[in-house]
């Protein structure tokens, strides 16, 4: 019996396709395949085909009950704000208690049509004061009788002419309307509100339950740092024609978010003209293969196993051939001799594979998990993607992971690793609600801090960095350029970035400049260094004053021109 | 009587008009979607603003022309015709997979005088009847075909996985997984099969990055861009019963496809829910009508061409609608009929001249 089955298995998935093999014909005794009778087959196949269709049936009666429930949303929304009572929704605020998000008090018109005096005119003069509503609605509110919605938000000019046109039947009742005074500025951060009032993303959404309370929410972002920010990355942005950008200020001791932006974005007072893919914070929701600045890691974990590791020469003269055919280059070209301090400073991809093999893709791996970049970074109030690190983590994908790739970060992740590097070894975590409670712990040593900054520090002295220099401000930093891939090659266009850290001798902010397909230049010339860079030292010296960085020399003499009016109020 | 007025007299009464009817009301309403849709992507492609209707009205008098021609075939041609259809569209679907051509990230379409075909569109009906011809002649000899069918589909499934076009190939083997239930296997190779392809989807999530992505913007909507979901439902908020007017549309017309893959939400908003359940009345019933006929000749053959071919087209259809209702992933299948894209109208339309065909009712002289 079991002879036969194996045969009976054996003619329905055959295992080579050879059509002159010799064919088995089986007795289908257990109907295994089907029944040989056509009329039996065919009863059969109907039994089976009428549970198909009842089975379609009800799928699309489900489809028609869910598109009905949709479309019929609107009309139940209406009557959900009539009874709700008139409670302010709570503002967001900045750490400077400036508006972000904030609703005032507006008037919705309804219309109850059985008080309608003049029969004749009433659309007519109902049409003089707003143009843009069309007949046919006034019409059918009209022709139902019942007491309906007419138009929401009224400004004062037309609530003051349809009282002067005395009509009974058009009735005010409370409402409030969201704005957002800084428009575009904090669209990624906030999200916004529907004109019925239904939070629709981001912060509005999240932290609705306290809104609707009436609370109000603070946060750690600055509106004027963030304009400053604004404006340059916008600039930045435009001269080298790039597709995205995003910027991020952090304080690395207590994990304040002081600035966060994404472009291209968009209004939030007005939801209906959004255009695709402006809605995402690339800081949170985005992930890029980030290149040289993830060498700063590399270059970390190399100090912490092995500190006699920087009296060490390596040979980073040839490129260095990395799978059949990928040979790695530098851009700088080294001698045969150059230590730890070279490679880092000069961003060489063959010596951060050369001081990586010296530490193997084990400790690497215990590395990353210490850094926490394998877990998924949590922050109240924002929603963040995870990282993707390698899923086969050997010895060929440690080594691309040394200078950069093979590793796709979330800008936010990065920053706050890199806070934990520089701040003497604390991880902190990341806030951008207010009244947080700070904490902090400790993973790394002072010691390993301090080597860390002496070389971000070079990079911006002698480095690949150098455009990021501030005369007077000590600053830390590493430039990142990374190829983009499409369909698993890595084509021309790039990624460049900047980290930057100042003070450097003893960090208090840092600052992540990115920029996505930067163009103009040569494709030679497009690296961090020369395109996110410059953008980090405008940015820096406009803010200097704010955040209270003086250049040591000048430090009397800027003191007293804090006081001068920063131009906030006239970009908008 | 006119001889030749007398014969196209028989062949109009041959035809089920219910179905004929159907598709000239879907078309109907197609063109004024699309007429709509026109303006709207004239604005963001900046090209004339009458060139989307202008190639949909060239295409649709392509398709009645195959369907009247499809109609008039016999049985055996209407299998010898998609035999050939098959097997052209199969090797044609293998070229994009060699010459790079790409739309929005998939190599499906293979670029002919400057008109774009999507060669693997031409699959979808002609599998249905290869299948259908060669489980009827397993029935009768017990042969090869059983095999044949089952190398085709790995053949097309190969080709597909590759371009990647995943959804149609998720398409081609329900239909055909649906027509060897049809066709009587017993309960334990269902079983087999449904493990075989719940392999494959997991395969699929794990191998190919746009699915992966697909599924997890659907499982974790917080982390991804919905943006088109979320557009999609809004329009069909904002359009409540009767609709804004055609070209009064304002949620959906910043949805990216709106011509084809989101063309119900553009429906929903400009015309209203009623116009929504008229178009899914109608699907149904063309549906309903096709399993009518497929049962009424006690015929192996016409029983699993005519339901294969009509489970395809509801399939399609509920797919497209699911993924604009955000109960499934976005797939990028289009509305038969209503949607913009040549060759899946042209797909459609042999679909249809298939059933109609297929379904004819023989007229003796009176």
């Amino acid at each position: 019996m079991n002879k036969s089955r194996r045969i009976k298995y054996d003619n329905i998935i055959p295992k080579t396709f050879s059509f002159d093999s010799k064919f088995i014909d089986f007795t289908d005794d257990k109907k295994l395949i089907q029944n040989s009778q056509v009329s039996e087959v065919l009863n059969l196949g109907k039994k089976r085909l009428s549970i198909f269709s009842y089975l379609i049936f009800i799928l699309m009666a489900l489809l028609i009950v869910k598109s009905f429930k949709y479309s019929t949303k609107n009309y139940l929304l209406i009557k959900l704000s009539e009874n709700k009572d008139n409670l302010m929704r709570g503002m967001i605020l900045d750490r400077n208690n400036n508006v972000i998000s904030g609703s005032i008090p507006v008037k919705d018109l309804y219309l109850e049509p059985n008080k309608i005096l003049d029969n004749v005119n009433f659309i007519d003069q109902v049409r003089l004061i707003f143009p843009d509503i069309k007949i046919e609605k006034i019409n059918n509110i009209i022709k139902s009788g019942k007491y309906r919605l007419l138009k929401k938000h009224l400004s004062k000019t037309e609530e003051v002419k349809i009282l002067k046109l005395g009509e009974p039947a058009l009735k005010f009742q409370e409402s409030q309307k969201r704005i957002y005074p800084q428009n575009n500025l904090f669209s990624q951060v906030t999200g916004f509100v529907s004109k019925y009032g239904v939070p629709k993303s981001k912060l509005e959404k999240s932290q609705n339950q306290n809104l609707e309370k009436g609370q109000n929410i603070y946060l750690t972002l600055d509106a004027k740092l963030q304009n400053i920010f604004y404006e340059e990355l916008k600039s930045g942005m435009e001269k080298f024609n790039a597709r995205a950008a995003a910027a991020i200020m952090m304080d690395v001791n207590t994990g304040e978010i002081i600035t966060m932006l994404s472009l291209p974005d968009y209004n939030p007072n007005f939801p209906n003209k959004i255009k695709p893919f402006s809605e995402n914070n690339l800081i949170t929701s985005a992930r890029y293969e980030m290149g040289s600045t993830l060498k700063t890691f590399n270059v970390a974990m190399a100090l912490q196993g092995n500190i006699s590791i920087k009296n060490q020469f390596f040979d980073v003269s040839k490129p260095y051939k990395l799978s059949k055919n990928y040979l790695v280059h530098d851009v700088v070209k080294l001698s045969n001799q150059a230590n730890l301090n070279d490679i880092f400073v000069n961003s060489s991809n063959i010596g951060s594979i050369k001081i990586f093999d010296e530490i193997g893709h084990i400790k690497q791996k215990e590395f990353f998990s210490k850094l926490k970049l394998d877990k998924n970074l949590q922050i109240e109030g924002l929603k963040i993607i995870r990282n993707r690190l390698p899923e086969k983590w050997n010895q060929l994908s440690g080594r691309s992971l040394s200078f950069g790739y093979g590793a796709s970060l979330t800008p936010i992740s990065l920053v706050s690793t890199y806070a934990l590097l520089v701040n003497g070894g604390y991880y902190v975590q990341p806030k951008i609600l207010k009244n947080l409670e700070n904490k902090k712990k400790r993973i790394f040593s002072e010691t390993l801090s301090k080597e860390i900054r002496d070389l971000l520090h070079d990079v911006v002295i002698n480095g690949s960095g150098k455009k990021a220099y501030v005369n007077g401000i000590d600053i830390g930093g590493k430039t990142g350029t990374a190829r983009k891939t499409n369909n698993k090659n890595y084509g021309d266009k790039v990624i460049t970035s900047f980290v930057g850290v100042f003070p450097i001798t003893k960090p208090k902010y840092i600052i992540f400049i990115l920029l996505d397909e930067p163009q103009n230049l040569n494709s030679e010339n497009l690296y961090g260094g020369n395109t996110a860079a410059p953008i980090f030292s405008r940015i820096l010296k406009r803010i200097a004053i704010d955040i209270k960085i003086y250049p040591k020399k000048q430090l009397k003499k800027e003191l007293k021109i804090t006081k001068k009016k920063s131009l906030y109020n006239e970009t908008f | 009587m006119n001889s030749f007025l007398y014969q196209i007299k028989l062949w109009w009464l041959s035809l089920d008009r219910w179905i004929v009817f159907s598709i000239i009301l879907l078309m109907i309403i197609g063109i004024f979607l699309i007429l709509s849709s026109s303006s709207i992507y004239a604005n963001r492609l900046d090209i004339s603003e009458n060139y989307l209707i202008k190639r949909h009205l060239i295409i649709l008098p392509i398709c009645i022309f195959i369907m009247i021609i499809l109609t008039n075939l016999s049985v055996e041609k209407i299998v010898i015709f998609s035999f050939i259809i098959f097997s052209v569209s199969l090797v044609l679907s293998i070229i994009p997979n060699f010459v790079s051509y790409e739309i929005k990230g998939a190599s499906r379409w293979i670029s002919i005088y400057g008109f774009s075909i999507q060669p693997s569109e031409f699959l979808k009906p002609t599998f249905v009847i290869v299948t259908a011809t060669l489980l009827t002649r397993f029935q009768k000899k017990k042969d090869n075909s059983l095999k044949i069918n089952v190398f085709l589909l790995s053949l097309i499934g190969s080709v597909l996985f590759f371009q990647p076009d995943f959804g149609m190939f998720l398409l081609i083997l329900l239909t055909w997984f649906a027509q060897l239930i049809l066709f009587g296997v017993s309960k334990k190779i269902i079983f087999l099969l449904l493990f075989l392809s719940l392999i494959i989807i997991i395969l699929a999530y794990v191998t190919l990055d746009h699915v992966k992505f697909r599924i997890d913007n659907y499982l974790q909507p917080a982390t991804g861009d919905n943006y088109q979901i979320h557009k999609s439902i809004d329009s069909f908020t904002n359009g409540g019963f009767f609709g804004q007017g055609l070209g009064a549309g304002e949620v959906s017309r910043f949805l990216p496809d709106v011509y084809s893959d989101f063309i119900l939400s553009l429906a929903a908003e400009e015309l209203g829910l009623i116009c929504v359940l008229i178009v899914i009345i109608l699907y149904t019933f063309i549906f309903y009508r096709s399993i009518y006929h497929s049962t009424r000749k006690n015929d192996i053959f016409y029983f699993l061409s005519i339901s294969g071919l009509a489970i395809i087209f509801i399939l399609q259809t509920m797919i497209n609608i699911c993924s604009t209702l955000n109960l499934i992933p976005t797939k990028g299948m289009t509305l038969p009929f209503l949607s913009y894209g040549g060759s899946s109208l042209i797909s459609c339309a042999i679909l249809i001249g298939f059933i109609l065909s297929l379904s004819k009712i023989k007229y003796e002289k009176v």
